[in-house]
């Protein structure tokens, strides 16, 4: 299916999920919301990826590797990340990465 | 003109979509809306032609990390002041997101428009899947990957098992 996409469009809307993500990933408190904004601005780089693929790599299939490989290691960091925070219930039980302050000086 | 529907639908789906995981402040709800974001990419990485990937993209976002975030939020067990606290440095987080997305946007608007190269769509499975398994392609990408994600799955067991110390 051969479907025609304005480049600029698509790159700024990448950009915006990004930031948007960006602004989760700062403000949210629970470890668990600041992953999944991580999730999201994996993801705008994954659009990113599939785009410039799309319209300027030197072969159509680069960048679908590029995409399948960021997938294992965004899969692989969401899985750690949310390992962590149940470990960290477990010890402190709490998510909310500001009520763990044990370490701060 | 159809395209340029399909567009707008799925980039106000997707952007709203993404508001609303940051700022909902039960983080079930954030998961819910994190499928409904994680969907809408996929949709678009189809409307970019490249079918495979999205149904990648459903299949580990949707399927995998969706269903890892909702039973960890099962798991631990929230205070439920916890919703109504304040977030006290979002305006920080505010300024720093904002002032990248206008970095970012002048350099995306100031760039010059690519158009599609002519049979870039022309991209096959079976070219794909032999490229990936051959040695002088993907392959040892794809046994880094295996390893990275063997790797993952053992120190996240580690992490979790419960431990009398």
């Amino acid at each position: 299916m051969q479907l025609t996409v304005n480049f600029s469009a698509v790159i700024l809307l990448a950009v915006a999920l990004f930031c948007v993500g960006l602004y989760g990933a700062l403000a949210r408190k629970s470890a668990i919301g600041i992953l999944m904004s991580l999730e999201m601005m994996s993801m705008a780089v994954t659009i990113n990826l599939i785009t410039l693929g799309r319209f300027v790599s030197p072969h159509p299939l680069d960048s679908w590797f590029f995409t399948v490989f960021l997938m294992v290691i965004s899969a692989a960091e969401v899985g750690l990340g949310l390992a962590l925070t149940i470990a960290l219930y477990r010890r402190s039980h709490t998510s909310e990465v500001d009520e763990v302050d044990e370490l701060k000086g | 003109m159809l395209n340029t529907i399909a567009f707008v639908v799925l980039g106000a789906a997707l952007i709203l979509g993404a508001f609303s995981v940051v700022t909902v402040r039960n983080v079930m709800h954030a998961a819910y809306w994190l499928l409904e974001v994680s969907v809408v990419v996929a949709g678009l990485i189809y409307f970019l032609s490249a079918e495979y990937v999205a149904i990648l993209q459903l299949l580990v976002y949707v399927g995998a990390v969706g269903m890892l975030v909702i039973f960890t939020i099962m798991l631990t067990r929230r205070d439920p002041r916890d919703d109504e606290r304040p977030d006290s440095y979002s305006y920080f987080a505010l300024a720093a997101a904002l002032l990248l997305f206008a970095a970012l946007a002048f350099s995306v608007v100031k760039s010059p428009t690519l158009v599609a190269r002519p049979g870039a769509a022309s991209t096959s499975l079976v070219d794909f899947g032999l490229q990936m398994f051959s040695t002088s392609g993907w392959a040892l990408g794809f046994e880094i990957a295996s390893l990275l994600l063997t790797v993952a799955l053992i120190a996240a067991v580690w992490w979790t098992k419960e431990r009398d110390d």
